[in-house]
């Protein structure tokens, strides 16, 4: 049950979710991060789940940031 | 949730042989790529006045169900999980709840208030911008509550849309989702189950609802929210409550044994 200040109908609206950019929870470096798939080995991180405050003044958390896969 | 294993810095996709067999030879590193664990060669140095997460409640509070993307949410099941290994981790000292919320899932709000006001480690929230809705059995939760002089928090009574079948069953079901916030408010704030109801039921301020619309001060003086304030306040607050809970720790080791 929704109990909040934005309407049921405009929370649940689809056709404006088919533009957006999917996004996954991964673990990097021990903290969560949420981030988006830019290509298969690519990914960008848009924001710290982690509550850990250090997490948000180290450089390679930062909103924006590349990780790609490590080819091996 | 997936464990990021083989993933690295974008700067490192191509290494070349040379540095392969660096990392290959490097044990600080293979944990990194085979483990996702990083070590680190020295501990982060701790905050002589206790070490604070901060936990960040914003857009919708999801629940049981899965919202469409274009929502920016908070979701339950990170956010419980998150509390246990707080209320868990000997390093954390307090935590600060900051809220930009517009409401959500009931029995997700009141689960995470729940588990809020049922830490044992001090906690205090901070309400910037809105805490509406679901927001405010959130806000209340801590052991002490700030908003900022801008802030507002909606309080309105749990609506519904589409068919209802069977009319006066749904509206008792709905009064009582709505007397466990009612309830779950007068708990852990000053603020009377009654006052807090006329709150939610007045008929002047919002155009197609029924509601208030509480900002900054108003919210303290009703005795929903503790004190106004920002961050310096806060964050002074959740150290001081730290340093009584470190006084009464020690003052507990202290005492002769019988």
């Amino acid at each position: 049950m929704i109990y909040s200040i934005i309407p049921y109908d405009m929370i649940m609206k689809v056709e404006d979710s088919l533009n957006t950019p999917q996004t996954e929870i991964i673990e990097y470096l021990g903290y969560q991060v949420e981030v988006q798939l830019l290509d298969a080995s690519t990914v960008q991180i848009q924001r710290i789940h982690s509550t850990d405050l250090k997490a948000f003044l180290n450089p390679r958390l930062q909103p924006g940031m590349k990780i790609s896969k490590r080819l091996n | 949730m997936i464990t990021l294993a083989h993933w690295d810095h974008h700067s490192e996709t191509a290494p070349s042989p040379e540095q392969t067999d660096k990392h290959s030879s490097n044990p600080v590193l293979e944990d990194i790529k085979d483990l996702g664990t990083p070590k680190l060669s020295e501990p982060l140095p701790k905050n002589p006045r206790g070490n604070l997460h901060c936990l960040t409640i914003i857009g919708q509070v999801e629940g049981h169900m899965i919202l469409p993307p274009h929502n920016k949410t908070t979701k339950y099941e990170h956010v419980i999980p998150q509390l246990i290994s707080i209320e868990d981790n000997p390093d954390v000292d307090g935590l600060l709840v900051v809220l930009n919320t517009v409401g959500g899932d009931v029995e997700a709000g009141l689960a995470i208030s729940e588990m809020i006001a049922s830490m044992s480690k001090p906690t205090v929230s901070l309400v910037l911008g809105g805490g509406h809705s679901i927001g405010v059995p959130l806000a209340v939760s801590t052991d002490y509550s700030f908003i900022a002089p801008s802030a507002s928090m909606t309080i309105h009574p749990v609506r519904m849309s589409g068919t209802v079948i069977g009319v006066s069953q749904t509206f008792e079901y709905f009064e009582k989702m709505q007397e466990r916030i009612v309830n779950f408010v007068e708990r852990n704030s000053k603020i009377s189950a009654e006052h807090f109801k006329e709150i939610m039921l007045r008929k002047e301020q919002l155009s197609n609802d029924v509601g208030s619309v509480i900002i900054g001060k108003e919210a303290v003086e009703i005795g929903l929210i503790d004190e106004l304030g920002g961050l310096r306040e806060a964050i002074e607050k959740l150290y001081y409550y730290v340093e009584v809970e470190k006084k009464s720790l020690e003052e507990i080791k202290n005492q002769p044994k019988h």
